[in-house]
């Protein structure tokens, strides 16, 4: 959805038309999720910083709540620029909104960090900038141990399924397919295959609580404790 | 109504859990670390399955919020409108006066329901929700009517008076309705003609806070309550306080000593949620 070059949509957008934000959002969730959970860098008098993004998925569905409240508020929407596109200007109003808690809120010391400390041997603030100019979406250590974990108990869950679930589970949890399709391969329907996912996730999680994964998780180790 | 991790975990394995159900849950993460976790939990491993448990959740309270802030800027519109009225009255246009006494009128009865008087019941942590938006939530009476194995419930609609009136050997059960997702709590006291006062719910017998539905048609809550028990024939005043945080016996008993002179004028409100009254009649 694109609102340059839309007067009726920009109209709409201005007054805050409900089915419109609506649009709005879910066209543009997905990248601005992106946006607060990879991070970006930038200045902040004359420091270079580096945002490390919101690992926590509680916490990141809470700040992408608040971005899009604050962005759709009647004060953004009127300065909007309808000669541009608007997922920029999206951008920018994330970007800021964040840069915008690091000047109030320094204490949250876990989410950001000078640029000095990332340079490597040799390497100026600047130039450790431009390296983390493209998306830094790798993890945490910490983070790194958990999904390795949590990958090889989804393994072990794997390796216990039959025949059809593992279809289910690797052409279309885990895949491309769509319901239909995964279901025209095991010959049912698609009402059959969303039954045996239900079951599946069921039969995960029981298999996630058996092995501890459920339960012992502690977002201040793991996710740097924001 | 469900624990907020049987929630999560339902809403996890891919049930049909109900919006309101959800947003309990992502209420109860706000201020509860154990859920906070068990939602970081489910979502990585959600993440892995490509699965929209995180969409879900998250979609359903920014779209609570969106409305809560478009709201306020309605809300913000009138109250504009109704200055803008008044300015044009005090250059003379006599037939302005009338609009403004109208639209001053309407706004009051706006705002006279939204004025936070009582602060005995704040949110446990900051959210985007503000108490003023909610759609309103009603409570009614119905008189439990039995006869050889037959029951009946007599309200509002069934009753040929226009206040119910209930023998003093019925029984009475209470009934809400509650459009508003975010009230997901309710405690219910009726005060007497003598201001004797009626804990119907939380009770110090049952004294754990009342989860309520969220429904938009009448449904019943609670047991039946016998009047014989405690109650004397007159008029009845059922107060009931709808909630976000959870009202326990003890939150309800403070918070009705601190408004004992208002609870007989109707003058109540409340932050992070509504008061509303209902009338019947104990009868000899």
């Amino acid at each position: 959805m694109e609102l340059k070059g839309n007067p009726q949509l920009v109209e709409r957008f201005r007054r805050g038309d409900r089915e419109l934000l609506t649009e709005l959002y879910h066209a543009h969730v997905n990248e601005i999720r992106r946006v607060l959970q990879g991070g970006f860098s930038f200045s902040s008098r004359g420091e270079a910083v580096r945002f490390r993004g919101f690992r926590e998925p509680f916490r990141l569905q809470e700040v992408l709540q608040e971005v899009f409240v604050h962005a759709f508020r009647e004060k953004a929407r009127l300065a909007y620029d309808s000669e541009q596109p608007y997922l920029p200007f999206l951008v920018t109003i994330t970007r800021n909104w964040v840069i915008d808690r690091y000047r109030k809120e320094r204490t949250h010391s876990a989410l950001f960090v000078g640029m000095t400390e990332l340079a490597g041997e040799g390497e100026t603030a600047e130039e450790a900038m431009n390296r983390h100019a493209v998306r830094d979406d790798t993890a945490s250590p910490e983070l790194a141990a958990y999904r390795g974990q949590l990958s090889e108990t989804l393994q072990r869950f794997v390796g216990a399924l039959d025949a059809e679930d593992t279809t289910v589970l690797q052409q279309h949890l885990m895949g491309e397919l769509t319901q239909q399709e995964v279901a025209d391969v095991l010959g049912t329907d698609r009402n059959g295959v969303r039954k045996r996912v239900r079951l599946m996730r069921e039969r995960l999680l029981r298999h996630l609580k058996r092995e501890g994964f459920i339960g012992s998780l502690d977002p201040a180790e793991v996710f740097g404790g924001e | 109504m469900s624990e907020p991790r049987d929630i999560l975990e339902a809403l996890f394995v891919g049930d049909d859990v109900p919006d309101a159900e959800v947003l309990q849950a992502m209420h109860a993460g706000q201020t509860d670390a154990s859920v906070r976790a068990l939602f970081d939990e489910l979502a990585l491993v959600d993440r892995e399955l490509g699965g929209d448990f995180e969409a879900r959740a998250g979609d359903l309270c920014f779209f609570t919020a969106l409305d809560t802030m478009l709201a306020e800027e309605a809300e913000a519109e009138l109250q504009d409108n109704v200055v803008s009225l008044e300015s044009r009255r005090s250059r003379g246009a006599v037939w302005l006066a009338a609009a403004a006494v109208v639209a001053i009128g309407f706004a009051g009865v706006l705002l006279q329901e939204r004025d936070p008087v009582d602060t005995q019941f704040q949110p446990r942590s900051a959210t985007t929700l503000k108490p003023h938006d909610y759609a309103m939530p009603a409570v009614e009476v119905f008189c439990v009517q039995r006869d050889e194995g037959h029951v009946e419930f007599v309200g509002n609609e069934q009753s040929e008076l226009a206040t119910v009136h209930c023998a003093i050997d019925e029984e009475i059960k209470l009934a809400v309705r509650n459009p508003d997702l975010r009230l997901r709590y309710a405690a219910f006291v009726g005060i007497g003609a003598d201001d004797s006062l009626y804990w119907y719910g939380p009770s110090p017998a049952a004294p754990q806070a009342l989860a309520i539905p969220s429904e938009r048609t009448l449904t019943p809550i609670g047991e039946t309550i016998r009047l014989d028990v405690n109650h004397d024939p007159g008029t009845v005043r059922v107060i009931g306080v709808f909630a976000e945080r959870p009202l326990d016996f003890a939150d309800v008993e403070k918070w009705t000593a601190a408004n004992t002179a208002r609870l007989r004028d109707g003058n109540l409100s409340l932050e992070q949620g509504v008061v509303v009254r209902h009338t019947f009649e104990v009868t000899q």
